[in-house]
């Protein structure tokens, strides 16, 4: 419990810090236990305190460029000896090259950004728990590396342990005896009968034995076992620290457990002592003493961000590398001596780079970053997930994990979650949450004395164990804004020890710093969340996340206060990082004056025993020196426009003009999702809410033709085409503009070396690329067309664009590694909206484009102004998500009162039914002030007689409308759309292939299957069986059927079918088909 | 025989040229909702305004000394403009324009601007042919912040039917209720200045075929 610290919310620092500290303490922690490798006469020791670590020589951004990977290197000292004759003293060498983390943490791997998302796992430590179908107690060890200890306590056997998931159990007494446990602490803590009696019984065994039967748990075939091989086995398993490790967080778990004091505080390995405390408590336990620990708690779940992860990594790593040092040293040097000894033969900095590199690649927590706007980038990083190295396996996940649990107030949302199969396991965190030192979510709270919020004693941050201890109650409870006093005469809703109840104000030790301190990022984004069903609000923020960045920026009415701290930390935006004026500001460079005063050294250091003799030294101001003005000029390069990860179109703008002051922490640069500062993800449009001609059912959206035409809903995408070069002879490729049978158009935009012009505009099919094929294989065709036309035969293999896309070639680059050449084109798109595009509002309320109508033909307000979007009103009552109402009322009155509203969630604290009466009220002042009479009517508060736009008549009821802020999300319909006429069919079965990137087919499963047979239209059912699919002979002849004009042949038997037949008559089941022409399959 | 009467309901007081009110008196019995409806679509799809549909931009580099434009693409990033292509092409294209002379018959105009100097740009230097006047000519387009290049902008004009930027601003009608009194429609207009009030109205009328409109 930490106070004094003011809540600033870095919602990157749990991140950053651990990525720091594992640079400071974790890499040389690590670098410390091979210290000294000893082997064979070799000695090759690194001095670990000498670490020096390199900057990388290229910048972010031009990793980002080129596909490299912005990566810091690693240099130590290494010595070498040979029986004590130094082959190498003292030389610095390149250990290994590490992905440095961004100042926005993100890694650059390979060109492309990366994150590593928080791992949320059990605690290392010791728990007690109770099988619910036999009601046996058993507990658990789980150290941060090393094997798993199970205790179990039988009705009336004694206590069992179990090493990992191996079946044999062995009694605890011959485990204790085996560690070294004198029978004297035995007998004084375990005073219980059982144990005596087995003890007794023990006793006729030699201490040997029990070793033995140890060893061959572990090695059951093996015969003739040393005693001392089974003994050091057991040291090596528990008591090895570079095998059997607690960790700090473990070692300070065992000990709160089982101690009740710091005990064995240095040593991390496995004692005697906790094993008997183990065993201790779980007698205790049985009689019914103490309550079982309950795993889902969050006490007992630590987070492991990229530090740590990156550490257990580099752990592994490091046992590899000392192993292959020692392989290494044998095989190469007999008779070493300083000069022939080459410390690059047996070490290579490749080794650790290279597994790092894997490790950035295939864990599964080091994911592709979701930039598709700053929210979505921001949410990501804020993630935890229970899956990774060490963590949940997603077979295994019971339904008891994924439930809420009291203790994530203010720790972790509980709202903010996936869909589907993983709902519940990936979190995500609360805004103000801390991580302590060992990885423990603490909650900010203020503390209460008598009945007072104490606002200036500062934050306090509790963890969810410190928190059983204390009464807290919600900051909704809080109700006057004069005084920091809570109401003394009234019973207030608290918590104390995970339990709800009631309590007056003096018994409140904390209370939430505010009312939305339990929501995540997206969740906090939402207004009137209160109002929502949270499945809804669910939704809702997992959408915001899914919004596409718009052409037109608009920064939504109705605030929630998140959306300038969003942006501050997200990548999209560029920050002042000092004080001072702006001299150039452009697009692509921003620079910024500092100026610096500062006093004069020499004079003060000159002078320095002097004023300290005076004891005066702290009274001295700058004042008092001549102060000296240092000028530094800062540049903020602001890259080019590039695609994001999910093809977003990204570019920088700033926001500073010259001659400009910023001071430090200012936005200065906007992303494509930011305006001046705000988060803008989608546009406030005027939505009515009523049924219009079917065309909105089933949660289907109208949309008016001004949405598309005024690009209102238009995004740009960019895609990204590659392709080796090129000119290979071995291959016979060539790159050129001379393509055969190439229409002019298609090859039109081409330059002479055959790469597409910069700013061409290109549509289905253009070549991008051209390139042909000079050396042909020998196919029966080919050997024709030589045999034709001589050894000029070229083939067409150009890179053409996909049929869908139409944009404008924005760059080319040529990129060389060494021998190899590749281009890289980029294409902007600007995408439309259009029918069957997803949209979505703040509310969960999602929906399809089902129709786009003339604005002439929409519904028009009593002022005459068509309305932009029609909802379907039945998608209200069902999904409980009422916020959205009011939403779209009060941006209706702030529109027509031209005032912004800054709406804080659960602000029911004020007044009781405080939303709508601040809603009523705002609409009826915008009545006043307008003289728009129909804005507010009593009779039907938030509705109004609208008026048909095709026949100009008003509705025959009052409608509901205003204005929603809705987001056009990334799921379009023209990356899905998808037909085909002919394409590839899978070499088994013959059948068409599946997906739109191997251009399949349609499946027309077994219920389409009932559908027709329903129908009786058999012949249709045929068609589709077998000539549109597996019919191999006839569906090529049905095209030739087609353009003659004849009847098509009769269907043979599908592919599918004979397969079926082979499959049973390879299982022995004689199989034979009898028809008028037998058939034989073979 | 008069088939409508109409009033234009305008106050002295009202500088704005672009609003007013016309309150028709159906003299011949047909249906008002239909009347209405006829007006109103011709008004807010039929009416033919003057666009930018296509903005062209090309650039010379200054410090080479070459008097050669190349065409650049809207999505380039141009380090001595202030705003990016993209931003600039979409301020472009909310310009409005108004015909001056009623004998011009075509549909397409080409407009040029000269970007030499280091300032800022507003539509008022647009070089326009005479047959067109802009309405909005203190829009500023774009900064210029550096001599490195001359950039000149082909600018094609065209008269379409209103799907983007509609010459009517608003449009609103009320009919009246009352079964006694229910011979008044009345029309607000509001346009952007590239026509006027009446003159929309009257077009619209003459477009309705439901009356015949004579110089009385």
């Amino acid at each position: 419990m930490v106070n004094g610290c003011r809540v600033r919310s870095n919602l990157l620092d749990i991140q950053r810090n651990s990525f720091r500290s594992f640079l400071k303490k974790g890499l040389v922690e690590e670098l410390r236990k091979i210290k000294d490798i000893a082997h064979e006469g070799f000695r090759i020791s690194f001095q670990t305190d000498n670490v020096k670590y390199k900057k990388p020589k290229i910048s972010a951004e031009f990793a980002l460029k080129n596909g490299e990977t912005y990566s810091l290197s690693v240099h130590i000292p290494v010595e070498v000896t040979y029986n004590n004759m130094f082959l190498v003293r003292n030389k610095y060498i390149l250990f290994a090259k590490i992905p440095l983390m961004t100042e926005k943490g993100t890694f650059i791997f390979n060109g492309n950004k990366r994150i590593m998302v928080n791992q949320i796992i059990r605690s290392p430590g010791v728990y007690f728990e109770k099988n619910r179908y036999n009601d046996s107690i058993f507990a658990t060890l789980i150290p941060t590396f090393g094997s798993w200890l199970t205790f179990k306590i039988d009705q009336d056997e004694g206590i069992f342990v179990k090493v990992d998931k191996i079946k044999t159990a062995i009694p605890l007494i011959n485990f204790l005896k085996c560690l070294g446990l004198s029978r004297k602490k035995f007998f004084l803590y375990l005073n219980d009968p059982i144990f005596i009696e087995t003890l007794q019984e023990s006793e006729s065994y030699g201490i040997r034995l029990e070793f033995f039967e140890f060893y061959k748990i572990f090695f059951p075939n093996e015969v003739n076992v040393r005693f001392g091989n089974a003994r050091k086995f057991l040291r090596s398993k528990f008591m090895d620290p570079r095998k059997y490790d607690l960790g700090e967080v473990g070692r300070f778990r065992v000990n709160t457990k089982i101690y009740r004091s710091e005990f064995f505080q240095s040593n991390r390995t496995l004692q005697p002592e906790d094993v008997l405390g183990i065993a201790h408590y779980l007698i205790e336990l049985k009689k019914g003493m103490i309550p079982f620990d309950e795993i889902d708690d969050l006490k007992n779940k630590l987070v492991r961000s990229i530090g740590e992860l990156l550490q257990s990594q580099f752990r592994i790593i490091l046992n590899e590398l000392e192993s292959s040092l020692k392989e290494k040293l044998i095989f190469l040097y007999k008779n070493p001596s300083e000069k022939t000894f080459r410390l690059s033969r047996f070490f290579n900095s490749y080794f650790i780079t290279n597994r790092i590199r894997k490790f950035f690649s295939v864990n599964p927590l080091s994911q592709l970053l979701d930039d598709t706007n700053s929210l979505s980038e921001l949410t990501h990083k804020r993630k935890l997930s229970p899956f990774g190295p060490n963590g949940l396996n997603k077979e295994r996940t019971k339904l008891d994990v994924r439930e809420i649990n009291t203790s994530q107030y203010g720790r972790v949302c509980p709202i903010e979650t996936s869909e589907g199969k993983n709902a519940g396991l990936i979190l995500s965190l609360a805004k103000d949450v801390r991580v302590d030192k060992y990885g423990f979510l603490e909650s900010p709270f203020y503390k209460v004395l008598r009945g007072k919020i104490e606002t200036n004693k500062g934050i306090y941050f509790i963890s969810s164990a410190q928190e059983k201890y204390f009464t807290v109650a919600p900051f909704d409870v809080f109700r006057s804004s004069q005084s920091n006093l809570l109401d003394k005469n009234k019973l207030l809703g608290v918590k104390r020890s995970k339990i709800f109840s009631y309590s007056f104000s003096k018994n409140i030790d904390f209370i939430s710093i505010s009312t939305d301190q339990f929501t995540s990022l997206g969740t906090g984004l939402v207004p009137f969340l209160e109002h929502n069903d949270a499945n809804r609000v669910l939704m809702g923020s997992n959408m915001q996340r899914q919004s596409l960045i718009l052409l037109e920026k608009e920064v939504p009415f109705i605030k929630t206060g998140r959306e300038a701290l969003i942006n501050r930390e997200s990548d999209a935006t560029v920050l002042a990082k000092s004080s001072g004026k702006v001299i150039y500001s452009s697009l692509k460079k921003i620079v910024i004056q500092e100026e610096e005063y500062c006093a004069n050294i020499e004079f003060f250091n000159k002078n320095y025993s002097f004023f300290n003799l005076l004891g005066c030294l702290n009274e001295i101001s700058q004042k008092n020196f001549k102060l000296i003005k240092k000028v530094n000029q800062k540049i903020y390069f602001l890259e080019s426009p590039k695609k994001s990860n999910h093809g977003v179109y990204i570019q920088k703008i700033p926001i500073v003009h010259e001659g400009e002051w910023v001071r430090k922490g200012q936005i200065i640069a906007d992303g494509m999702s930011t305006l001046r500062g705000g988060i803008c993800l989608g546009k406030n449009v005027l939505v009515a809410y009523l049924g219009w001609e079917g065309y909105n059912f089933e949660d289907a959206v109208i949309i008016s033709e001004r949405l598309v035409f005024e690009d209102i809903f238009t995004s740009i995408h960019m895609k990204k085409f590659k392709t080796f070069i090129v000119n290979d002879e071995k291959k016979g490729e060539n790159i050129s503009m001379f393509i055969p049978n190439a229409s002019l158009k298609t090859i039109k935009n081409l330059k002479n070396n055959g790469i597409i012009k910069i700013g061409s505009e290109i549509k289905a099919q253009d070549v991008l690329i051209g390139r042909i094929k000079v050396k042909l294989k020998n196919t029966p065709k080919n050997k024709m067309l030589i045999a034709f036309f001589g050894n000029k035969v070229r083939k067409d293999v150009s890179l053409r664009s996909p049929r869908s896309l139409v944009g404008i070639v924005t760059s080319v680059e040529i990129l060389c590694k060494k021998s190899n050449c590749s281009v890289l084109i980029h294409v902007a798109e600007k995408r439309r909206i259009q029918i069957g595009d997803k949209i979505a509002g703040r509310h969960g309320n999602k929906g399809i484009i089902s129709k786009i109508v003339p604005s002439i033909d929409m519904p028009f307000l009593p002022d005459g102004t068509p309305v932009d979007m029609i909802l379907n009103p039945l998608g209200i009552p069902s999904r409980m998500n009422v916020g959205q109402v009011f939403e779209s009322l009060l941006n209706l009155s702030s529109l027509f009162l031209k005032e912004r509203y800054k709406i804080q969630p659960f602000d029911e604290v004020q007044t009781s039914m405080n939303s709508k009466s601040f809603v009523y009220k705002k609409l009826n002042e915008a009545r006043k002030r307008t003289k728009k009479d129909w804005l507010f009517n009593p009779n039907y508060p938030g509705k109004a007689f609208l008026y048909d736009g095709r026949n100009c008549r008003p509705f025959d009821h009052p409608v509901a409308f205003g204005y929603a802020y809705i987001l056009k999300l990334i799921h379009m319909v023209k990356d899905k759309i998808h037909a085909r006429v002919t394409g590839p069919y899978s070499s088994v079965t013959q059948q068409p292939l599946r997906g739109k990137s191997k251009n399949g087919g349609q499946r027309f499963g077994e219920m389409e299957v009932w559908a027709i047979e329903g129908f009786g239209a058999a012949y249709l059912l045929q068609e589709l069986l077998t000539i549109k699919s597996d019919d191999v002979l006839n569906r090529s002849e049905a095209l030739f059927s087609l353009i003659n004009g004849t009847y098509f042949s009769k269907p043979n038997i599908p592919e599918a079918f004979k397969l079926f037949i082979l499959e049973m008559q390879s299982l022995c089941i004689d199989i034979k088909i009898f028809t008028n022409n037998y058939k034989k399959f073979d | 025989m008069k088939y409508l009467k109409i009033y234009v309901l305008r106050s002295r007081l009202l500088k704005d040229g672009n609003l007013a009110f016309f309150k028709v008196k159906n003299l011949q019995f047909f249906d008002k909702n239909f009347f209405v409806t006829e007006i109103r679509r011709y008004l807010l799809l039929d009416l033919e305004s003057w666009n930018i549909t296509n903005v062209m931009f090309f650039v010379t580099n200054n410090l080479k000394n070459t008097s050669t434009f190349h065409v650049v693409h809207n999505f380039l990033g141009l380090e001595e403009l202030k705003q990016s292509l993209l931003e600039i092409t979409k301020k472009f294209k909310l310009l409005r324009f108004k015909l001056c002379s009623k004998s011009y018959q075509g549909n397409k105009f080409f407009a040029v601007l000269n970007a030499f100097e280091v300032k800022d740009f507003l539509s008022g230097d647009i070089i326009f042919p005479p047959h067109l006047k802009l309405l909005n000519s203190r829009e500023l387009l774009f900064t210029k912040i550096s001599f490195n290049i001359t950039l000149k902008i082909l600018l094609k004009i065209e008269a379409k039917k209103a799907s983007f930027q509609k010459p009517i601003k608003r449009l609103n009608l009320i009919i009246e209720k009352d079964e006694f009194f229910d011979n008044y429609m009345i029309f607000d207009l509001t346009t952007d200045g590239s026509v006027t009030p009446f003159n929309a109205f009257i077009k619209a009328l003459q477009s309705s075929n439901l009356v015949t409109l004579t110089n009385a």
